[in-house]
């Protein structure tokens, strides 16, 4: 594998794996955030608590669901890259920094 | 591959090089020889032919955190190795590696390395010079110690060891980055937290530098988050060698010099401070340089100078 090609895989390694622990991150950080009006929505009276705790759950598989479609996406994208990287190593006949120990 | 690719690689490397390394990702950088940018692999006839007049004395130059041995290249385009090779007939040897590795890791590849040098050189080596700049002043100490244990072969060619601007009680900055990541965690919002995980995200080669760590097993040992001064190393330096050191100073005040230094590595860290008689390093062999900031450091005509009288007296 030419030198190349191996930093760029690793690029699109790297990139993949900052995208689906950035989302991770930030999907921790949505989930804390809008759990603290739910908490107070806990306190009132059932009437509004029951409604709100069935909110929150729908609330809760939303979010879980987009962040789980980034990371999925992510490493579709990912896997694409690694194929087509593939690919160019196989057609580049030789690369002058392939040498390097 | 451009100078700007390679230097980023060698910034990524240092930040995350431990983590590059693990995963087997291509952006982590081998450690290697490396002459006129090029890889040198380790055979004799590959010694052989990117060295047309080899000396029986070698200088090998360890860069620091983030750089790669382009961080010598002064800006008429020499370097040091080059200036030493025309000035003393030193045949130079230039080390890139992946500075987020631990320093214990690091040091024991490149005493490997070293051994196979002075195995693979096409003449005989009668000297081997180290030259540190910054991080790769505590590889080099690393791998001397390494070498002392296992024995080497290529320990008994040192006669010499510049530093130039290492930390040797450890660098302070990364201790109040630690003792801040640490706040950080201690409240309890969900922002702080991940601001503290990104700044967790530094190589084990950065929080080496911390308490200028060589070993895996330092990093148990017990010290003060608060002490900016670290008392007692465990890893002295060889006495069989003459230790140099090469500090600049940004600061004509002596007590902000001791504390700041260079604006990166404080006087008393890049020169032992008065620990520096136990550590076996008489005055003569500690060159302060007024206005000099720590980049500089590695590609200045006076540190040049500095490291050429260190040269040519006799060992």
């Amino acid at each position: 594998m030419s030198e190349t090609i191996k930093r760029l895989r690793g690029l699109v390694a790297l990139l993949g794996s900052t995208v689906e622990n950035g989302a991770s991150a930030v999907e921790r950080i949505h989930t804390a955030t809008a759990r603290t009006p739910f908490r107070v929505l806990e306190q009132t009276p059932s009437l509004i608590a029951t409604p709100a705790a069935l909110v929150e759950k729908v609330q809760s598989a939303t979010v879980a669901g987009v962040y789980e479609s980034i990371r999925l996406i992510t490493r579709v994208a990912v896997k694409a890259l690694d194929v087509a990287l593939d690919a160019a190593d196989t057609e580049e006949p030789n690369d002058p920094e392939s040498s390097e120990g | 591959m451009g100078k700007r690719i390679e230097q980023t690689v060698a910034i990524l490397n240092g930040w995350l090089g431990d983590y590059l390394s693990r995963t087997n990702n291509g952006l982590a950088s081998e450690m290697t020889f490396r002459l006129h940018g090029k890889p040198l692999p380790l055979t004799r006839p590959a010694f052989t032919s990117a060295y047309v007049r080899p000396h029986h004395r070698v200088v090998v130059f360890v860069h620091g955190l983030m750089n790669t041995e382009e961080i010598w290249r002064m800006p008429d385009g020499q370097d040091y190795g080059r200036l030493l090779e025309r000035d003393l007939g030193f045949s130079p040897v230039y080390v890139r590696y992946n500075t987020g590795l631990a320093i214990a890791d690091n040091g024991a590849q490149l005493a490997a390395l070293l051994e196979t040098l002075v195995q693979s050189f096409p003449v005989d080596i009668e000297e081997l010079l180290l030259v540190g700049y910054s991080m790769g002043g505590l590889v080099v100490r690393s791998a001397t110690h390494c070498a002392s244990l296992e024995g080497q072969r290529w320990l008994q060619r040192v006669r010499r060891i510049v530093y130039v601007g290492t930390p040797h009680l450890g660098a302070p900055a990364e201790r109040m980055g630690k003792l801040v990541t640490e706040a950080l965690h201690w409240i309890p919002s969900a922002y702080t937290q991940l601001i503290a995980d990104i700044s967790n995200l530094r190589s084990s080669g950065v929080r080496d530098l911390g308490h200028a760590d060589l070993r895996h097993e330092d990093r148990t040992r017990t010290r003060s988050p608060w002490e900016l001064r670290n008392a007692k190393h465990p890893v002295p330096l060889l006495p069989s060698i003459a230790h140099h050191l090469i500090a600049g100073s940004m600061f004509t005040d002596p007590r902000l010099a001791l504390l700041f230094g260079d604006s990166v590595v404080p006087v008393v860290s890049a020169t032992f401070g008065e620990q520096a008689a136990n550590a076996l390093i008489p005055p003569e062999r500690v060159k302060v340089i007024p206005k000099l900031n720590h980049i500089v450091l590695a590609h200045h005509p006076e540190v040049y100078a500095a490291l050429r009288a260190i040269c040519e007296e006799t060992s």
